[in-house]
């Protein structure tokens, strides 16, 4: 099968973000904080704030040098009617919101990224 | 041009244990070899309700998605950028996910959602999750004329992927099981 073959060539996916470590760091805390704290109904405040810092601090400096730059020349040519389709077949507010930062996408950066997909926005519908 | 495929599958461990499970199933580096198509998971964005016991995130996944020759040569790139939206109420005791792709828009839009909710036949022991998934082919987009094929593709791809991410799930939940039991001793 074409799948699978490619994912021999590919072979095990090492991550190629330069956060990595600092990701690891963060998610490793966060999964003991959930289990341990959280599901056991301690849910006053957050914690891993230090590895959160350090990991949102690498990663928006790589998207905006990298990652977020591909995602413009992947949605770049998106015409006006695409964009209209997209208002239409949304559910919720969140392409409505995708959509407008995408049409400001030269101004594209992180916290506009971060505002336009926030979860408030999705789950208000 | 529209398809849906929901599926529900019972998790014999309890809603705490399966969402504990859920967060790790794409960031442990074990289960990277099973879940391959999976190439970066990254947090942007999290935010915890104190009073409500609400937990907010979104996170962006890179998934490498080669496809088809016909498909890539249109669509000019094989991965593709998602984001997903979790709302965990840990009060009323349910986990949804929600997953669309933001890259390849004009081609084709995937929307993926999960819940996890305690099993109504024995809520404290064990989880159901529920999975829709949609896919919808642009109509006037370059796929459009091959649709079909392209759609047929897409759902046994998904079908492949959410079965892989069943057995990745079933086996984190029995390493935290053996842990949590290994800490209680």
């Amino acid at each position: 099968m074409i799948v699978d073959s490619m994912r021999q060539k590919k072979g095990s996916s090492s991550s190629t973000s330069p956060c990595a470590h600092l990701r690891d760091a963060y998610h490793n805390c966060f999964n003991r904080w959930y289990a341990e704290k959280f599901m056991k109904g301690q849910w006053d405040k957050e914690e891993c704030l230090s590895e959160w810092e350090k990991y949102r601090a690498c990663l928006s400096q790589y998207l905006e040098d990298r990652h977020l730059s591909r995602f413009l020349e992947a949605e770049g040519e998106i015409s006006s009617n695409v964009q209209d389709d997209l208002r239409k077949v949304a559910a919720s507010g969140a392409s409505r919101s995708i959509d407008t930062a995408l049409s400001c996408s030269l101004k594209f950066n992180l916290d506009m990224f971060a505002a336009a997909i926030d979860g408030k926005s999705l789950y208000n519908g | 041009m529209v398809k849906a495929y929901t599926q529900e599958y019972t998790y014999k461990h309890p809603w705490e244990r399966v969402t504990s499970a859920s967060w790790r199933k794409f960031a442990d580096p074990e289960n990277k070899r099973v879940l391959s198509h999976i190439l970066e998971v990254d947090t942007l964005n999290r935010r915890l309700e104190p009073p409500s016991g609400k937990l907010y995130t979104t996170r962006a996944i890179t998934i490498h998605c080669p496809g088809p020759w016909f498909v890539r040569k249109i669509v000019g790139q094989d991965i593709c950028h998602c984001v997903e939206s979790t709302v965990v109420d840990a009060q009323s005791r349910s986990m949804q996910l929600t997953t669309r792709n933001i890259s390849l828009q004009k081609f084709v839009e995937v929307e993926e959602k999960i819940r996890y909710d305690p099993h109504p036949d024995n809520p404290k022991g064990w989880t159901i999750c529920q999975q829709e998934t949609r896919i919808r082919i642009k109509p006037l987009s370059a796929l459009a004329s091959m649709a079909e094929k392209v759609e047929q593709r897409c759902a046994e791809k998904f079908l492949l992927n959410s079965a892989k991410g069943r057995e990745v799930m079933e086996r984190i939940c029995k390493y935290l099981e053996a842990e949590s039991s290994g800490l209680a001793l």
